[in-house]
């Protein structure tokens, strides 16, 4: 019951969205985003605060009162202190004061203000409830962990506490759920504390330490839970040598999960986006085959008359949007597994342990993370920089996270490197790596030159608190691998389709007519008892002609000199210029302009690209070209959606340029020396 | 910036357990041994470095038990209070070098 000292709250519902709200705010590790979850679910929508990194969790409880049938809570970064010259406190006390507010919301203070703290760490906690108390909102403390503190012998008088800090008190566990049904009616009958804690930072502490003394007594000897256990595993995972080698283990296991676990339903996306997978074929009913053998672009060309309309929405629409799709199975392992290695505790301490190996590029161990997400995809990957405390190190860690060979690439290095080493798949397999390692190298050495030139400054200290270890939850796990994969789609599936589809444009137009040979192999295939060979070839050679007359063939033409001293002819800068909207498409785009079909797995196109010659009847392909190919792949900046991704986390645009211009510069330049040796 | 401490540095506290003409100095955290506790006097660093320290739990009159040695310095802040649990903090070297420690 609430205290007669307290004051009924003078903020009201939000009259303009008929809404409450109420801030969720707690120090890191005490299962505020558990509670998030326990309130929400899935039903909630994830932004940044205006003109900052900081994420902005927005969800919707129903709460059951009669007056506000539905809460709004917002999910505030964790913080120590609301006094802190940091980004996440600095976002806190926009919110608490009123001043800052996600885009769509309204501009003004919560309606109420709920802590979330740590039963096992009182006197600590405290310290944040006595600096928002200050603010006199109305607010409703939760004390959660309680059964944990049980369990440890620690017993929390919560009438005791509630008189000490004048506020509503609910004790609760967001893992068991134990106590959240309770907290949940409480948001709305949150009331301001007629209670105002010391100021100064000695008064707050002696503060805390009091009413932690009031409110809290061990039952028996506290046992502290896990100490001896997490100091022998501690001793493991963050040893120099045995922490690096378990980080290695650990990190292996992820990248198996994420490149062996996606690919199943990676075959299977693909397969509804182009019906390009064979054992999806063989499983289907016979009257779909039909439809899901070609894949939406199928469905779209049966349903549809040739023309236009057609070619638009199943080369435009339909494979922009399988361009950006076919990689969300990775994208969500990775997140998912991010978020089990972050529940375990061990993320922790691997930022220390990758702390002593990038430190000396200027990198913090937070950093690891990020680049290891861009192997998957750099989008991921700069979205997960977030979490890098420092600015400096967090903008050079989203400018050289693109460097890291993303999967988009693969398909480029098969190619290259099956032409390079065609029957000799070991020294194939050593220039993959070798490719690897170069964007690697390139990365660390980037953000090196970063740090020491742009980005000068000293490198922050690591400071992190270590929480015990104990059993992932597979539901948060699995709710930010949902929040997750909707950002990817949302900002990486528009721009990407908005991309092919300006090039399926240039690419498609202007139309020319076919070429003579062309129209002679129709007529002839028009008498011959076996056409299809004849009308196959007829349409290759149009492909061929099309695209060569197309704008975007016109502007291989005219790009051409550009690139001829890393040994590109016209064919294969159309390549390069349309690889700039995601890099594989390097690999169909080759496919069109010399063999005349997108199918780059059809029969003999390998054979027809391996085997392509210049105008001037030189190889195509030749040892020169491949490698400075290989190398101008593995540094070039060629994703524009990465691009706009870095301008949106970095707030301006400046630095997707200048990351654009360096990544771009390096490619050209090494490629062209590469060239130049091998010639 | 950082100032330069020694591990024998003097804690200029006032009323601090390990000011000047206490029976034992304070000694900076790196100094201890594993398994050792003692209380925290204050901290050698710049006013950032110290007010987030301070927030995360290693503040002065703390209790502090070292866990592991090396890089990260692991330390268990003990709560202040009987049956509290407190936290761990993990330190690089350099942060672990400038907390000052008096004798528990």
């Amino acid at each position: 019951m609430p205290t007669p000292a307290e004051q009924p709250a003078t903020a009201g519902p939000d009259e303009h969205r008929g809404l409450w709200r109420v801030a969720l705010i707690g120090n890191p590790n005490t299962g505020k985003t558990t509670l998030f979850n326990r309130f929400s679910g899935l039903r909630h929508k994830t932004s940044n605060f205006p003109g900052t990194t900081q994420e902005a969790r927005i969800g919707m409880v129903r709460t059951g009162d009669s007056a506000y049938q539905t809460t709004e809570i917002i999910d505030l970064p964790g913080i120590y202190s609301l006094d802190l010259d940091m980004s996440e406190a600095e976002v806190c006390r926009g919110v608490l004061e009123g001043t800052l507010a996600v885009p769509g919301a309204a501009v003004a203070a919560p309606d109420a203000v709920c802590i979330v703290i740590d039963a096992t760490n009182l006197a600590r906690n405290l310290l944040l409830v006595g600096e928002v108390l200050r603010r006199r909102l109305p607010t409703v403390v939760a004390l959660n962990m309680s059964d944990l503190a049980r369990a440890r012998g620690l017993h929390i008088d919560p009438a005791l506490l509630e008189e000490a800090l004048r506020c509503r008190v609910i004790p609760c566990s967001a893992r068991s759920g134990e106590g959240v049904d309770a907290l949940r009616c409480e948001l709305t009958r949150a009331r301001i504390p007629n209670h105002t804690p010391p100021g100064t930072r000695d008064g707050l502490e002696a503060w805390a330490d009091d009413v932690c003394m009031k409110a809290s007594f061990a039952t028996g000897p506290v046992r502290r839970a896990g100490a001896t256990l997490t100091d022998r595993i501690d001793r493991v995972t963050t040893h120099p040598v045995l922490g690096v080698l378990f980080f290695a283990v650990v990190m292996a296991g992820l990248f198996w999960a994420i490149f062996s676990l996606a690919r199943a339903p990676m075959d299977l996306l693909d397969a509804i986006f182009g019906g390009k997978s064979e054992w999806v074929r063989a499983w289907q009913p016979a009257w779909l085959q039909v439809l899901v053998s070609e894949g939406l672009t199928g469905i779209v060309r049966h349903t549809l008359p040739p023309g236009i309309l057609s070619d638009f929405l199943a080369q435009g629409v339909v494979s922009g949007i399988g361009a950006t799709v076919v990689f969300l199975p990775q994208i969500c392992l990775l997140f998912f597994l991010i978020s089990i290695l972050e529940d375990t505790g061990y993320l922790a301490r691997a930022a220390f342990v990758m702390d002593r190996v990038l430190r000396p590029f200027g990198l913090p161990g937070h950093s690891f993370v990020p680049l290891l997400s861009s192997h998957a995809c750099a989008l991921p990957g700069i979205l997960a920089c977030r979490g890098i405390p420092d600015r400096r190190q967090r903008l050079t860690t989203i400018l050289v996270a693109p460097f890291m060979t993303c999967s988009a690439r693969l398909p480029v290095y098969v190619l290259v490197t099956n032409i390079l080493f065609r029957d000799r798949p070991f020294i194939a397999a050593l220039a993959f790596v070798a490719c690897y390692a170069l964007g690697i190298f390139a990365g660390i050495v980037s953000a090196l030159v970063a740090r020491r030139t742009i980005l000068r400054g000293q490198n922050p200290p690591m400071a992190l608190e270590l929480p015990t270890y104990k059993r992932p939850s597979f539901s948060n796990a699995f709710i930010s691998m949902f929040d997750r994969a909707r950002m990817f789609l949302r900002k990486a599936g528009t721009n990407i389709l908005a991309i092919c589809i300006v090039l399926w444009w240039l690419g498609s137009f202007p139309h020319v007519d076919p070429p003579r040979q062309a129209v002679e192999m129709r007529e002839q295939a028009s008498r011959a008892a076996d056409p299809a060979p004849l009308i196959d070839e007829a349409n290759r050679i149009e492909a061929r002609n099309a695209k060569a007359h197309s704008y975007i063939g016109r502007l291989g033409h005219a790009a051409a000199p550009a690139f001829a001293p890393i040994g590109l002819d016209w064919q294969l800068t159309v390549g390069v210029l349309t690889s700039f909207a995601a890099r594989e498409v390097f690999v169909s785009t080759m496919s069109v302009v010399v063999a005349g079909t997108e199918d780059a797995q059809a029969e003999g196109v390998f054979q027809a690209i391996s085997t392509a010659q210049r105008d001037g009847g030189k190889p195509l392909f030749d040892t020169a070209t491949c490698w400075s190919l290989l190398v101008f792949f593995v540094l070039a900046m060629q994703c524009l959606p990465t691009l706009a991704v870095t301008a949106k986390e970095t707030g301006h645009w400046k630095w997707a340029l200048l990351q654009l211009a360096w990544m771009s510069g390096l490619a050209y330049t090494a490629a062209a020396l590469t060239h130049w040796a091998l010639k | 910036m950082h100032h330069d401490v020694s591990p024998s540095h003097k804690c200029q506290e006032p009323n601090c357990c390990a000011a000047p003409g206490s029976p034992r100095p304070a000694v900076a955290l790196w100094a201890m041994e594993e398994g050792a506790e003692g209380i925290v006097c204050e901290t050698c660093l710049d006013a950032k470095d110290a007010a987030v320290l301070r927030a995360m739990g290693l503040r002065p009159r703390a209790r502090v038990r070292v866990c592991r040695l090396g890089e990260p310095f692991i330390v268990e802040v003990m709560a202040s209070v009987p049956g509290g649990c407190g936290c761990r903090i993990g330190l690089a070297k350099a942060l672990a070098q400038r907390v000052m420690v008096g004798p528990a």
